[in-house]
């Protein structure tokens, strides 16, 4: 059975009025537990509107989302307990720091799912370790971290209320190749360690082609392409036309395959470039690399 | 005569000024950039280049040393007018840059600001709409843009006040794939057509290739400068500074380790396509 589910569901913003605008239309995705999901589509698209239906944040006009194969909307009195299981890191999640410590900032969630002080003390440090916040800054407060130390504190706070599902809406925009490389490393490890299923939004082609196991494509508001991420890198043109794009290695593939060279249409990292490159190079006898 | 002249620039944030990182400093940077460059600016965040980017129309002023914008130094007081309306600058959130609900409106407010008369304002409004290709939007809201339309008007907005040099601190970072190429187009253009003078700051690599010249910053100081070909062979440097490279340079090199014979020097993805045939 699937761990979240959303089951045809639609939403419109401004309903009934003039500016009325279908955000979602007929979206039906079930996401496995431990998957992790890269989810890409043009601004506009309704990527965040799609992530917010599945904490609840949004509600579906018709349609229904599941979790565990129970419907969140089921008790509307209960939905602040989905949102403890369906964590979600904003975009720009730093601006919305606000206790005296980093220490206070992560263990916000924790404490309002009503933790012991104990418990809550071990999921603040076990999270700062996850994102590689030094224990040293726990006690500091937010305004004195860097830029990218700062949203590694917010995904931590996140991370500590140990959701089965977790969000991240954009969550290495802006920050520099290490930043980005430390953050997406870090996820991984802990979507892996816990076998967290992780839903990462992007506009970055390169991050999901590193992370996602699938990639769910949304196009105004529907659903165009749930597939494993080498299908979807596979089919540049169509991707194109949605205002998106492939990484730079699956564009070079393509114009190897279009000057007749036999190389796979499913590259779509420089690992498995170089792999498939030496595999034709040296006629197969040195693919290990 | 050189666009943007820096010589020996010291700086550092004053204790409880609004500041990206207390330790930033600008250590001794100099750089000369002739009129009608195009140069890509990278490093870390909290390296010194938005510090820099933000001397060159003297948002901020050298402690020690000296920027000269057109050969005037930006402390002389009297010129502040002159530099700011030589040297434009875009910034990354194009939310935080529009100041008008009408697009034609928005771009209309520099040149309001600067006294210019009417007819005139009118001609420059159209004529920097046409120039990042949103001429037919000048009608429209400009909170309902897409991202990348935004970016254009707030180039626009620049524009509109006659610069020879644009500044742009990280202009694509908010945007989608297709939103990222309007603006870069538009940015590549202006160099090309109009013989703008650019600054980018980015923090994409196949932006930086697209550049002129290619600058890398560390610890306050210039590291690495030269042609994009020149910067990014030395991919060792790179890595060292934890800084990208293109995905064509990186597969080139990544082949190169294990005694593939491959150039150094490949950029693109034509490039590498390229060098990949000659092999296949």
């Amino acid at each position: 059975m699937a761990l979240i589910e959303t089951e045809n569901c639609t939403l419109r913003y401004s309903a009934g009025t003039p500016f009325e605008r279908e955000a979602l239309h007929d979206v039906s995705v079930s996401i496995e537990e431990g998957e992790f999901v890269g989810v890409i589509g043009h601004t506009g698209s309704g990527k965040s509107s799609f992530v917010q239906l599945l904490n609840g944040l949004l509600k579906p006009e018709s349609g229904r989302v599941l979790l565990d194969g129970r419907d969140i909307w089921e008790s509307p009195k209960e939905i602040r307990k989905v949102r403890f299981e369906v964590g979600m890191v904003f975009q720009y999640p730093e601006y919305q720091l606000f206790e005296e410590t980093v220490f206070k900032d992560i263990a916000f969630g924790p404490h309002n799912m009503g933790l012991s002080d104990e418990e809550i003390r071990e999921r603040v440090v076990t999270a700062a370790e996850w994102v590689g916040l030094k224990a040293e800054l726990l006690e500091k407060s937010p305004f004195e971290l860097s830029g990218g130390e700062k949203r590694r504190a917010a995904i931590a706070g996140v991370m500590a209320m140990r959701p089965r599902v977790l969000i991240l809406d954009e969550p290495t925009a802006g920050l520099d190749p290490r930043g980005r490389d430390l953050i997406l490393n870090r996820i991984r490890a802990y979507q892996q360690e816990f076998h967290t299923t992780v839903l990462l939004v992007s506009h970055s082609m390169e991050d999901i082609a590193r992370v996602a196991d699938r990639v769910l494509v949304l196009n105004n508001g529907s659903v165009a392409m749930f597939e494993t991420t080498d299908r979807i890198f596979s089919q540049a043109a169509e991707l194109e036309n949605m205002g998106l794009s492939v990484p730079a290695v699956t564009k070079i593939f393509a114009k190897l395959r279009e000057r007749g060279f036999a190389v796979p249409d499913s590259v779509y990292t420089v690992e498995t470039a170089k792999a498939a490159l030496l595999t034709l190079l040296k006629g197969g006898a040195d693919n290990a690399v | 005569m050189n666009m943007i002249s820096v010589d020996s620039l010291r700086f550092r944030y004053e204790e409880g000024e609004e500041q990206p990182d207390s330790t930033v400093v600008l250590d001794g940077v100099d750089l000369t950039i002739p009129r009608g460059q195009f140069i890509a600016l990278l490093g870390h965040n909290g390296c010194g280049k938005s510090t820099l980017a933000k001397h060159f129309n003297a948002l901020l002023l050298p402690l020690g040393g000296a920027v000269l914008i057109k050969g005037v130094s930006t402390a002389d007081e009297d010129k502040r007018y002159d530099i700011r309306s030589t040297v434009g600058m875009v910034l990354q959130n194009p939310d935080n840059q529009l100041v008008s609900t009408i697009v034609e409106e928005d771009v209309a407010f520099g040149p309001e600001n600067l006294g210019v008369d009417p007819a005139e304002i009118r001609e420059r409004v159209d004529a920097a709409l046409k120039a990042v290709g949103m001429y037919e939007y000048r009608g429209h809201a400009a909170h309902k843009l897409s991202g990348g339309q935004k970016q254009r008007v707030a180039i626009a907005g620049v524009l509109a006040m006659q610069p020879e040099c644009i500044v742009l601190d990280e202009p694509t970072a908010m945007l989608d794939p297709r939103g990222r190429k309007e603006v870069i187009d538009t940015i590549c253009r202006l160099n090309r057509e109009q013989g703008i003078t650019i600054v980018l700051i980015t923090h994409y690599m196949e932006e930086a290739v697209l550049a002129d010249r290619v600058v890398v910053m560390e610890n306050g100081k210039v590291v690495v400068d030269g042609t994009p070909h020149e910067v990014f062979s030395k991919v060792d440097t790179l890595r060292e500074l934890e800084l990208d490279v293109p995905q064509p340079t990186e597969l080139c090199y990544a082949l190169r380790q294990v005694g593939i014979d491959l150039p150094n020097n490949v950029l693109t993805i034509d490039e590498c396509v390229e060098a990949l045939s000659a092999l296949l």
